[in-house]
């Protein structure tokens, strides 16, 4: 028997199905710098949410869920309950700096500063790991204005440089949404999105489902900018609301001839209301097709008896 | 008080065969080793199709390649080493491929092979944006 330790006495040792890019997983010499799961600030809900450092936090990763209802694991000859897919995708760390750019450049007047100064955070103390991230160094210019003395360099936000940033990454997710056939429009309902996609997806359907996508990376705020930024006028209506209300959760799995877009799993979950949700969240909700979730504890396995 | 949360990974006994992972479109209320060559007995279609049987009903199977450059990794969680406080998890198998489970037929258009275009997408998000200031439309 081991010493004492504060995890329960299960029957069976808690197991999670992921796949993740090679470089998230691979494993240094040293024991020092393992890969590290932990929680960061939530860039557009500001919630705790999981993303995973790889060896040396050299790169950043999102920790998200892909979970249909009743739905179960054979892996090896071995059964597990729990059929939720965990999905690791990189993350751009800037996506995270953004609040805190934003937040010392209303705290000090637009002071330029060491980005050592700026990037703490007392409810996440991981998150100058942030720092680490060979992308941070290399791509920060493209979201801060930059002063360089002696051998120091000092950050100031720019929200212009953030718009023409996000522009860019608009367009680079609209190319691969095309060469991927995802379907965008909302008033396509496809019976079968793999072959003949209809052809009824405008650019502004592409760039509103980009911008969509993007926006849960980015604070409210800045999403209302980028969509200005963008040229699209706010879409008033609701158009989209009655397809995800209308969906029940059913026990069996997913029906062929229902429209596939059920497949945002808003309710699987015990999430938070959805009064939380921002407009940005919503947006999303309305755009997201894949069902899949950010993840806000670590690897909690379903509430079971023991605990 | 100890460092922040957080929870490593790390590598476990070493390669062995990539596993068969498959997912079903039921619930099965059991975690731990199951004789699932005996209870899943796959067959070929005649256009290759997978079928199975399981529970009395019938099953229809695709394999699902995961995207490119992704691997998969069966976690779980184990003790840490002695004296270290945080929680860690472990990588005690791979696999290198998702076989798709579909009650009475291959599995509707969506789902898990939609979730898995998540990855290109993904990566076109997160990736660096080209330095020119040309901002080459799509």
């Amino acid at each position: 028997m081991h010493g004492a330790k504060q995890r329960p006495a299960a029957a069976h040792p808690g197991q999670w199905v992921l796949i993740a890019p090679e470089a998230a997983t691979d494993f240094p010499e040293s024991p020092d710098s393992e890969p590290l799961f932990t929680k960061l600030r939530n860039p557009s809900t500001g919630e705790a949410t999981l993303y995973l450092f790889n060896s040396g936090a050299q790169q950043l990763f999102e920790v998200k869920a892909f979970h249909e209802e009743n739905r179960s694991w054979f892996i090896g000859q071995t059964v597990q309950q729990d059929g939720r897919l965990l999905f690791v995708t990189p993350m751009d760390p800037l996506f995270l700096l953004l609040y805190y750019l934003i937040k010392a450049d209303k705290e000090q007047q637009g002071k330029f500063q060491p980005l050592d100064q700026v990037v703490l955070d007392s409810d996440y103390p991981n998150c100058p790991l942030l720092l680490k991230c060979a992308d941070v160094k290399q791509y920060i210019h493209h979201i801060t204005e930059v002063k360089e003395i002696g051998s120091q360099k000092f950050h100031k936000y720019s929200q212009e440089k953030t718009l023409k940033w996000l522009k860019k990454k608009v367009n680079q997710t609209v190319k691969a949404l095309k060469s991927n056939n995802i379907t965008v429009g909302e008033r396509v309902y496809a019976a079968t999105f793999i072959s003949s996609k209809q052809i009824t997806d405008t650019e502004e359907d592409y760039v509103r489902y980009a911008h969509g996508l993007i926006s849960e990376y980015i604070p409210e705020d800045l999403s209302k900018e980028l969509l200005k930024y963008l040229g699209l006028p706010e879409l008033k209506s609701p158009a989209a609301e009655p397809p995800l209300k209308k969906r029940k959760l059913s026990d069996g799995p997913v029906e062929a001839e229902e429209d596939y877009t059920k497949f945002n799993s808003s309710n699987l979950k015990t999430k938070k209301a959805n009064s939380k949700m921002s407009a940005a969240q919503k947006a999303l909700a309305k755009v997201d097709k894949t069902g899949m979730k950010s993840i806000s504890a670590f690897f909690s396995s379903k509430p079971k008896a023991s605990k | 008080m100890a460092a922040a949360e957080a929870v490593r990974l790390r590598p476990g006994p070493g390669a062995a065969a990539p596993l068969q992972a498959q997912l079903l479109p039921c619930r099965v209320q059991h975690d731990g080793p199951a004789p699932v060559a005996a209870f899943l007995r796959v067959q070929l279609g005649p256009g290759g199709e997978l079928w199975a049987s399981f529970r009395g009903r019938r099953m229809g199977g695709r394999d699902l390649p995961l995207p490119h450059g992704y691997r998969g990794v069966l976690l779980q969680e184990g003790d840490p080493p002695h004296g270290d406080e945080g929680r860690c998890v472990t990588v005690t198998g791979t696999f290198d491929a998702i076989r798709d489970w579909g009650a009475d037929g291959v599995p509707p258009p969506g789902g898990v092979a939609l979730a898995l275009q998540w990855g290109d997408i993904a990566q076109a998000i997160h990736a660096p944006v080209p330095e020119s200031d040309k901002e080459a439309e799509p």
